[in-house]
């Protein structure tokens, strides 16, 4: 499995990892049932603590992407890609309701909102 | 505790030269003054052992070695182990060999005070070198070795050795030997005792 | 596995004072803090080798001194400035722990002195200090011990010699029930290895922290006097002031990123911890 690590990006490392094993979830090169490495492999490799794996595969284990098993590892779920998919954009989108709530409580109009959106946009696609 | 011998062992590979010039000595004793050289190289065995407990407690090893797996207690049984029991082997086997070539009788004594010397300086030399390291122990080895070769003199004074030896073995032979050698027991276990006590409050 | 209550240890100019510490299994903790904290110390009094004031160390439930030959056995120890005697080489070495340890695993032993590029053949006095350092490490972790304690372990070592041994030791740590106890002041033997760390200044634990909280949650803030007023202080554990700006060490950066748009903020890191802890005000 691999995984590329930001260490200077503000993005928590047990964030990057588990985007990183949900993507892969997704278009298949992580398969049902395969086993990911163990906490110490991963930390080993990546020079990053153990603690940190262990709370990216705990975040996923509660989402439902990964199994644990006492003893023997973790595994991923029998999860068909539609559904990780599925997930990935239930989380998107509730990202961007916290993003609308917030802009409700600095009272920006629907409009505000769109040309706020659009203006982030263009960084984006460039 | 195996470890530990294995330790002294290459330990005593390491003093090759010291140790060929004190052999060298005693194979010259053996043509010169053979009672001496029946006294000398189990003194200075005994004395020699005794400075691999200074070596072992520098602080470049000493804080390592007794993270080992061994208790401080076996680490002192073992140097008085070392110091004692090459030093006797060495002068039954001197005594032998020389009383092969001179004659038994002259032998005994010197066999005997070599013994009781080594047993003595082990056991005064290691609870001190253990409390002082090496400071002013270099002193007392010296004046072990000063001390022993004082009594071999004045053993011999005696004029005639032989009278001397039949007499001790002839008068009340066991009794003696057993009173020595209960004595020597004593002292080397009160020693061990000491040196335990001190070895326990060692730092590093 | 590691437990201490109410430690003290006086010498003239200098105490250690530890309340309370311990190490919990499958961890690797780092103990952190400047030259003449206390670390070395600390390991020493953990070890037995020097006698303490007042206070309880426990390995495996028992104090150094009780330990049986067994127990004693499942320790792996690493100090910087001690190991076998200097004329010995790795041969003899090996001999003397494999006739000290029974679980001494002589093939592991030969491998990682492969890997770690060790003569066994030149006496340990024509050792450069990294491949010293290296011999150590290998010593202690070749024995199935439970409980490893490395003072400094990458002195001295360059940065892939480095990145071997953190590879070492998370190898170590894939059996269970293993620990790792951990001091030096370098940045990445704890952001790149340890799970959690204490720092140590002036003989007292100020800290104690998992790597993850520091990289994650925690933040320097570099703000002007003006903005340094402004703040909630609600997060903040130190402050340095210089007089070409200052810094300030918070615990939850995130709050800080939300309330003060605008507010310059890094992630959290060893070095600049360690400086606020060190100069600043806490």
């Amino acid at each position: 499995m691999e995984l590329q690590i930001s260490t200077t990006s503000m993005v928590p490392i047990y964030e990057q990892i588990a985007n990183q094993i949900r993507k892969q979830i997704a278009n298949g090169s992580l398969a049902s049932g395969e086993l990911l490495p163990s906490v110490r492999t991963c930390a080993k490799n990546h020079h990053i603590s153990a603690l940190t794996v262990k709370k990216a595969y705990d975040l996923l284990e509660s989402e439902g992407f990964v199994q644990s098993v006492h003893g023997k590892g973790t595994y991923v779920s029998s999860i068909s890609p539609n559904l990780v998919e599925e997930e990935m954009q239930k989380q998107l989108e509730n990202a961007f309701d916290l993003a609308f709530t917030k802009a409700k409580t600095m009272n920006y109009t629907r409009d505000q909102i769109l040309e706020l959106v659009n203006t982030l946009l263009e960084d984006y696609d460039a | 505790m195996k470890a530990l011998f294995i330790l002294d062992w290459q330990w005593l590979k390491s003093m090759k030269f010291y140790l060929l010039i004190i052999l060298g000595l005693s194979l010259l004793y053996c043509f010169v003054h053979p009672t001496l050289a029946v006294v000398f190289m189990p003194v200075m065995l005994a004395i020699t052992m005794t400075k691999s407990v200074s070596d072992n407690l520098q602080r470049s090893t000493g804080a390592y070695l007794f993270t080992l797996p061994f208790t401080r207690k076996q680490y002192v049984f073992e140097k008085y182990i070392i110091s004692i029991v090459p030093a006797l082997l060495t002068s039954f086997i001197f005594a032998y060999a020389l009383g092969v070539v001179n004659s038994f009788s002259k032998m005994g004594i010197p066999c005997l005070i070599a013994c009781i010397s080594a047993i003595l300086i082990a056991s005064l030399l290691i609870p001190l070198t253990i409390k002082f390291k090496d400071n002013g122990i270099l002193v007392f080895r010296l004046l072990s070795i000063a001390i022993v070769v004082m009594i071999i003199v004045i053993a011999e004074s005696f004029t005639s050795p032989d009278v001397l030896n039949s007499a001790l073995f002839m008068s009340h032979s066991p009794w003696i030997f057993l009173m020595i050698g209960v004595a020597l027991i004593v002292i080397i276990f009160i020693s061990m005792f000491i040196s335990n006590r001190l070895i326990q409050r060692r730092e590093f | 596995m590691l437990n201490i209550q109410n430690l003290k240890k006086e010498y003239p100019g200098f105490s250690l004072s530890i309340d309370q510490f311990h190490l919990e299994p499958n961890s690797i903790t780092g103990i952190v803090g400047l030259n003449g904290a206390g670390k070395s110390t600390l390991f020493k009094a953990i070890c037995g080798l020097i006698q303490i004031n007042s206070g309880t160390i426990e390995l495996f439930g028992q104090t150094f001194d009780e330990l049986s030959k067994e127990q004693k056995e499942n320790l792996g120890v690493l100090f910087n400035h001690a190991t076998f005697s200097r004329y010995l080489n790795i041969a003899h070495c090996k001999k003397v722990l494999k006739a000290a340890y029974s679980h001494f695993d002589e093939a592991l032993f030969d491998q990682l002195c492969k890997q770690l590029n060790l003569p066994y053949d030149k006496p340990l006095s024509s050792f450069s200090t990294g491949m010293e350092v290296r011999f150590k490490l290998a010593t202690a972790l070749t024995h199935e011990a439970k409980l490893l304690i490395l003072d400094e372990p990458t002195a001295g070592l360059d940065i892939i010699a480095r990145n071997k041994t953190y590879e070492c030791l998370q190898d170590f740590m894939e059996k269970p029930d293993r620990s790792i106890l951990i001091s030096s002041h370098i940045a990445s033997d704890l952001e790149n290895l340890c799970d959690d760390f204490w720092v140590i200044h002036n003989g007292q634990f100020i800290l104690h922290e998992t790597v993850d909280a520091l990289k994650n949650q925690y933040g320097i803030l570099s703000v002007d006097a003006k903005t340094l007023d402004t703040l909630d202080p609600v997060a903040i554990v130190g402050i340095d002031r210089q007089p070409h700006g200052i810094k300030v060490l918070v615990s939850d950066r995130q709050f800080y990123e939300e309330n003060y748009p605008g507010i310059v903020v890094s992630a959290g890191n060893i070095d600049d911890l360690l400086t606020i802890l060190e100069q600043g005000e806490r």
